[in-house]
C-alpha cells in the first residue's frame, strides 16, 4: 500500500470518528456521566536491559454506575492499567503520555487528573474515591495481622476521610499517623466490628466463624480473597478495579463474589472495571468489554457487541478457545504462536503474526479504533472498506446448552456448534474421532473402596477431609473430580499417591492390593505408573535443574538399565512428545513461561509411561489459548499413550469437553458418579443441580 | 499443651546437646594448645619443682589418667562452680570472672539496645526516604563507619577527647573507689558505647533498610496503599511488623558479634571487663579461665539463639505449625 492510500484511509477514519460521539461505546444513554476517563495513555517499565511497552495510546471511559471488563491474556497490560489509575505502578514504570481523570460523583469533590497529582494527594484518593483489589488472593493480606484489624483499619481510614472533607492535608495527615487501636473506645469497636462482619456477609462470608480473630493464613486462598474484597469495599469506593476478583474461587462461590459486586453497583452507584481472562465471568458482568492485546485496545463495545458480533480476529480466537463452545472430540482452539515481548514498538499490529487473517499493511500501520456502530470499535485493517471480506468464524449460538441451568431460560440448539471450520481443526478432529472409538470395555484400572482420612490438627481438633470413598477407573479413561475447593479433591488425589497414610479403606491398583485395610500401605507394591501433574508448574520443578535433569531424575527411577546417553535421547523424545523444543532441556524452570512449564511437568509424568495420570487443577492457573494447548496436548497423548487421566478441576465446561464420566465430590464424599452428559442432563443431587447452574457461559444474552 | 511442652523439652535437650559439644572441643583444644597443663595449676613454681614433686602433683590432679577420665572431672568439678584456681590471679577462677561480669554486663547490654534502636531509627529513615538525599547520606555515612576499625575509633576518640580535650575518662570502669556512683559509671562508659555504637550501627541498620524495603515490595502493601494510607503509616503499622521476626533473629545471632566487639573495645580502653580478661589470660597460659571464659561466652550465645528462635515462633505463629506430613 502507498503512501497516499494509506493516508486516505486515516483521512477517512478520522472523519468517521468525528461523526460519532465520544464514549459512544458505552450501552448507557451518552448523558451518563462519566466516573473515570483514560485519554491516551502510555506506560514503560525501564529495566536494564531495556524497555517495555507496557501500555501504548489506550483510551478508555468508565461511566457512573457501570461495569467495564477488560478482557485479555496475562501480559496484555490490563493490570498495569489498573494500577496506572491508582497512581500504583511499579517504581521502574512511568507514564509516558496521557491522561488519567478521575471524575467526581458528589459534588464536593473534585476532578482530578491522577498523572499529575502528587502522591499526597494521591493519598488522599484512594480508598474513598478509587479503590483496588488485587489479583495474588495468597499474599495479598498482611501476613501478621489478624483479618479483623486490617478490616478495621479500612473502615477507620473511611470515618477519617469522611470527617476530613474540608479539613487542610497536611493536618489531617497528622490525624492518620497517630491514630493507634488503644485510642479507640469499645462502643466504636464493637461499632467497627460489626460493620465488618456485615461486609463478610456481603462478600459470602458467614459470621458464624470468628473470622475477625483469624490470621490470613489460617483461612483459603478464595476466602482470602473475599477478605481483600471486604477491605476494599470497606472504603465505600465510587470506582473499585478489581484485578481478576474469582480466579481462585470455586464456580459457586465465584457467582455468589460476582453478584455481591453487581448487587453494591445499584445500592452503591458503585463503578466497575473488573480484569479477568474468563469470557464466562465478562459476559456474566460486563456492561461493557475492551479486549487488551499488546497493550493496546484492539476492540470495545457493549457486551453483546464483543461476544455474539467481534469483530477482530483475536477476540474470534478468545472466543473460539472457550471449552464450554467446543465439541467433544474435536480439538479445541487455540491462538497459535506466543504474545509479543513488547520490548519493542511494534510499527503494525501487535497481533499480526498471530492473525491467520492478517494482511501487509498489518505489518507497516497500526490500525486504528474503526467505528462499527456507535457503541462497538475495532482495531484491525479488516474492516477498512477495500479489505478482502471475511466471514468471522464464530457466532453467539454456537455454544453448548445446558438444559438443566434453571437459570437459562434462552436454550439454544446444540448443532450450531460445528462453526469452527475455518483452519485445519477438521481433519485432526476426525482422526481422534476414530481413535477413541476402539476403546474395548476395560478392566478396571484403579478400585477404591472406602477410603477414608481424617486429619489432626494442632489443636486436636478431627478434619474429616475424605469420607468413605470408592470409584472404579478403567484403563485410558478420563474421568473428572469436581467439588468445591477443601471438599478433599486433593487429599484423595494424594491418597491414591501413598502420599497419606488413610484411615481406612482399601485400593487395588491393576488388581495388585496397594492399600489393605486397616491402613496398610504397601510401599513397595506402589505403582510408579500413577503419577501426579500439579497446577503450579513453578513449584512442581527443581528451580535449580535443567529440564532434562528434572525428566531424567524420573527416568532413572524406571529405566534404570539405560546408559546416560540413551535415557537422553529419551528425554529429547519426551520433550518432542510434549511439543517442545529439545533445546530447551537446557534451560531452567524459570526460563520457561507458564504454559511451558506445564509441558515439562508431563513430559516428566510420560517419562515413567505412567497408565494413571491424575491431574490436579492442571489448567486452572493458565491463560485461555494456552490452556487449550495443554488440553489438546493431553488428550492427544492419551489416545496415543492410553493411560487414564483423573482430571481434578473446577471448570465444568473444560471436564465436560474433557471427560467421558464424572465425580462429584462433597465434605470428603463423592456424591455422583455418572457418566457426564447424564449428569449435565440429569443431575440427581441439590448440589450437582447448584453447581451446574453456577456455570458462567460466554453469553451476555443469557444474563440479561 | 501437649504440644508445648515437647517444644520446650526439645529446646532444653539441644541446649545441652550444644553445651556438651562445646565443652568437649573447649577442653580438647585447651589440652591440645602449648603449655603444660601442669603449668596452669602452677605457674611459675614448676620450674622449682622436683620431678618426683611434678610426678606427684600429675598424680593428685588425675593428670596421669586417660583424657576422656579428666575431662568428666573437669566436668562435674564445673558443675559445682569449680572451675580451679586462676593462676595468673591465684584465685579461684569463679572468682575472678564474677569481678569482671558485671562490668562486660553493663557495657554489652547498654551497646546492644543502643544499637538497636538506633538502628531500626536509621534503617526507618532510610526505607521512608528510598533512594532519596536522606537515605543515600546516611548510606555513605554508615558504610564509611562501619569500615572503622574499633581499635583505631577508640584510639583516635582516647586521643581526642580523653588526652587532647580532657573531658571524659580513657580507662576503667569508674572512678577509684567508687564503683557504687552510677553518674562516674556512665561517664566511663560514654567513650566505649560511642565506639562500640558507631563501627556496629550500620551493619544492622543496612540489613532492616533492606528487608523493610523488601516488604515495601509485597503485595500486601499494594492493599494498604489502596486505603489511601501513607507510607510512613504502612512502614510502621504493616512492615515494621513482618521484619520484626528478621530484627530478632539478627538480634540473637548479632549477641556474639556485639560481645566480641566489647572485648576488642574493652582491651582498647583498658575496660576491665571479660574481654580484657580473657586476653589477659590467653596471654599468660591461664588455661583455667581462659576455659571458664569461653564457656561462658558460648553459654551465652547457645542460649540467646534458642530464645531467639522462641520468641521468631510466638511472633510469626506461621512458625508453629509446622505440618507433618503423615508418611
Amino acid at each position: 500500500m502507498t503512501q497516499p492510500t494509506k493516508n486516505k484511509i486515516m483521512n477517512s477514519m478520522s472523519t468517521k470518528n468525528k461523526t460519532t460521539l465520544p464514549n459512544s461505546h458505552a450501552p448507557s444513554t451518552d448523558d451518563t456521566p462519566p466516573a473515570l476517563t483514560i485519554e491516551n495513555i502510555s506506560v514503560e517499565f525501564t529495566h536494564q536491559n531495556g524497555t517495555i511497552y507496557a501500555l501504548d495510546d489506550v483510551s478508555l471511559t468508565l461511566k457512573q454506575g457501570e461495569i467495564l471488563v477488560l478482557l485479555g491474556e496475562s501480559g496484555c497490560g490490563k493490570s498495569v492499567l489498573c494500577k496506572a489509575a491508582m497512581g500504583l505502578l511499579p517504581e521502574r514504570g512511568h507514564i509516558t503520555g496521557g491522561r488519567i481523570v478521575l471524575h467526581p460523583r458528589q459534588p464536593q469533590s473534585t476532578t482530578i487528573d491522577i498523572t499529575a497529582a502528587s502522591e499526597k494527594e494521591l493519598q488522599q484518593l484512594r480508598g474513598h474515591r478509587i479503590s483496588m483489589m488485587f489479583q495474588h488472593p495468597l499474599t495479598i493480606l498482611n501476613p501478621s495481622m489478624t483479618i479483623g484489624a486490617q478490616l478495621f483499619e479500612a473502615l477507620r481510614q473511611r470515618e477519617i476521610k469522611n470527617r476530613r472533607e474540608g479539613l487542610h492535608p497536611s493536618f489531617s495527615a497528622k490525624m492518620t499517623s497517630t491514630k493507634s487501636p488503644h485510642d479507640q473506645t469499645t462502643s466504636t469497636k464493637e461499632m467497627l466490628s460489626t460493620k465488618a462482619l456485615h461486609l463478610l456477609e456481603a462478600v459470602g462470608l458467614p459470621s458464624e466463624k470468628n473470622w475477625l480473630h483469624m490470621m490470613p493464613h489460617e483461612l483459603s486462598g478464595g476466602q482470602r480473597q473475599r477478605c481483600a474484597l471486604a477491605i476494599a469495599l470497606a472504603m465505600k469506593p465510587d470506582i473499585l478495579l478489581a484485578d481478576e476478583p474469582t480466579t481462585a474461587l470455586d464456580v459457586t462461590v465465584q457467582i455468589q463474589v460476582l453478584d455481591v459486586l453487581k448487587k453494591l453497583r445499584h445500592s452503591l452507584g458503585l463503578s466497575l472495571i473488573v480484569i479477568t481472562h474468563d469470557l464466562g465471568v465478562a459476559a456474566y458482568m460486563a456492561d461493557c468489554i475492551a479486549v487488551m492485546y499488546g497493550g493496546r485496545i484492539v476492540e470495545i463495545g457493549t457486551a453483546e457487541d464483543i461476544l455474539c458480533h467481534p469483530r477482530h480476529p483475536y477476540t474470534w480466537g478468545l472466543l473460539r478457545s472457550v471449552p464450554a463452545k467446543a465439541d467433544k472430540g474435536h480439538p479445541l482452539h487455540s491462538i497459535t504462536g506466543h504474545p509479543p515481548l513488547l520490548t519493542q514498538r511494534t510499527v503494525g499490529d501487535p497481533f499480526a503474526p498471530r492473525n491467520p487473517y492478517a494482511m501487509a499493511i498489518d505489518y507497516h500501520k497500526r490500525p486504528p479504533l474503526f467505528v462499527i456502530s456507535p457503541t462497538h470499535r475495532a482495531a484491525t485493517w479488516l474492516l477498512d472498506s477495500r479489505a478482502p471480506k471475511v466471514t468471522p468464524p464464530i457466532i453467539c449460538a454456537g455454544e453448548k446448552p445446558a438444559e438443566t441451568t434453571p437459570a437459562s431460560k434462552k436454550q439454544i440448539r446444540s448443532d450450531t456448534h460445528a462453526t469452527i471450520s475455518t483452519t485445519d481443526a477438521a481433519p485432526l478432529a476426525e482422526k481422534n474421532n476414530n481413535s477413541s472409538l476402539n476403546n474395548p470395555i476395560a478392566k478396571p484400572l484403579l478400585k477404591v473402596t472406602g477410603l477414608s482420612k481424617t486429619f489432626i490438627t494442632a489443636h486436636t481438633m478431627t478434619i474429616p477431609a475424605v469420607t468413605d470413598v470408592s470409584f472404579t477407573l478403567h484403563a485410558g479413561e478420563i474421568v473428572g473430580l469436581v467439588g468445591e475447593s477443601g471438599c478433599g479433591k486433593s487429599t484423595l488425589a494424594r491418597l491414591i499417591m501413598g502420599r497419606y497414610r488413610s484411615d481406612c479403606g482399601t485400593m487395588f491398583f491393576d488388581g495388585r492390593p496397594i492399600i489393605t485395610s486397616p491402613s496398610q500401605l504397601h510401599h513397595d507394591l506402589h505403582p510408579c505408573d500413577i503419577q501426579l501433574i500439579f497446577q503450579d508448574s513453578d513449584g512442581a520443578l527443581h528451580p535449580q535443574r535443567t529440564i532434562t535433569e528434572s525428566i531424567d531424575e524420573a527416568l532413572r527411577l524406571t529405566h534404570a538399565n539405560l546408559t546416560t546417553k540413551e535415557r537422553r535421547l529419551r528425554v529429547d523424545e519426551l520433550l518432542s512428545m510434549v511439543q517442545l523444543d529439545p533445546h530447551y532441556g537446557t534451560a531452567y524452570p524459570s526460563e520457561l513461561s507458564g504454559g511451558q512449564r506445564q509441558r515439562v511437568a508431563i513430559a516428566r509424568a510420560l517419562a515413567v509411561q505412567p497408565r494413571l495420570i491424575i491431574a490436579d487443577e492442571a489448567v486452572a492457573a493458565l491463560d485461555m489459548s494456552v490452556q487449550a494447548q495443554i488440553i489438546n496436548l493431553l488428550t492427544e497423548l492419551q489416545k496415543q499413550e492410553g493411560f487414564a487421566i483423573l482430571f481434578i478441576a473446577h471448570d465444568l465446561a473444560l471436564v465436560r469437553y474433557l471427560c467421558q464420566r464424572i465425580l462429584v465430590m462433597k465434605d470428603g464424599r463423592i456424591i455422583e458418579d455418572n457418566d457426564t452428559e447424564q449428569i449435565f442432563a440429569a443431575p440427581r443431587e441439590t448440589y450437582t443441580k447448584t453447581l451446574l447452574a453456577s456455570i458462567l457461559y460466554p453469553d451476555p444474552t443469557r444474563y440479561r | 499443651m501437649a504440644h508445648r511442652f515437647s517444644r520446650l523439652w526439645h529446646t532444653i535437650i539441644v541446649f545441652f546437646c550444644a553445651m556438651f559439644v562445646l565443652s568437649i572441643t573447649v577442653f580438647t583444644v585447651a589440652r591440645l594448645a602449648p603449655g603444660d597443663p601442669l603449668q596452669a595449676f602452677y605457674g611459675e613454681r614448676i620450674d622449682r619443682m622436683s620431678t618426683e614433686e611434678q610426678s606427684a602433683a600429675r598424680l593428685r590432679l588425675g593428670l596421669d589418667k586417660p583424657l576422656y577420665i579428666q575431662y568428666i572431672q573437669w566436668v562435674t568439678h564445673g558443675l559445682h562452680g569449680d572451675f580451679g584456681i586462676s593462676y595468673k590471679y591465684r584465685e579461684p577462677a569463679m572468682h575472678v570472672m564474677a569481678d569482671m561480669a558485671g562490668n562486660t554486663l553493663l557495657l554489652g547490654i547498654a551497646s546492644y539496645l543502643t544499637i538497636f534502636v538506633i538502628a531500626i531509627i536509621l534503617a526507618l529513615i532510610c526505607a521512608l526516604y528510598e533512594d532519596r538525599w536522606p537515605d543515600r547520606l546516611l548510606s555513605t555515612v554508615g558504610t564509611i563507619a562501619n569500615y572503622i576499625p574499633s581499635f583505631w575509633l577508640g584510639l583516635l576518640f582516647l586521643l581526642l577527647f580523653n588526652v587532647n580535650l580532657g573531658w571524659l575518662p580513657g580507662s576503667g570502669a569508674y572512678a577509684p573507689g567508687e564503683s557504687e556512683n552510677l553518674l562516674s559509671r556512665a561517664n566511663h562508659l560514654i567513650l566505649p558505647l560511642s565506639v562500640m555504637v558507631i563501627t556496629h550501627v550500620w551493619y544492622y541498620a543496612y540489613i532492616i533498610r533492606n528487608k523493610l524495603l523488601d516488604e515495601t515490595r509485597a503485595d500486601y502493601v499494594l492493599l494498604a496503599k489502596a486505603k489511601g494510607l501513607s507510607r510512613r503509616t504502612i512502614l510502621i503499622r504493616h512492615c515494621l511488623r513482618n521484619v520484626l521476626p528478621t530484627i530478632i533473629s539478627v538480634m540473637a545471632v548479632s549477641a556474639n558479634h556485639i560481645v566480641g566487639g566489647t572485648y576488642v573495645v574493652e582491651a582498647v580502653f583498658s575496660y576491665p571487663g571479660l574481654g580484657m580478661l580473657a586476653i589477659e589470660s590467653a596471654k599468660y597460659h591461664d588455661y583455667n579461665l581462659l576455659m571458664l571464659i569461653v564457656m561462658l561466652t558460648g553459654c551465652f550465645v547457645i542460649a540467646s539463639g534458642l530464645a531467639a528462635q522462641a520468641i521468631n515462633e510466638q511472633l510469626d505463629s506461621r512458625l508453629q505449625h509446622d505440618e507433618g506430613q503423615v508418611i
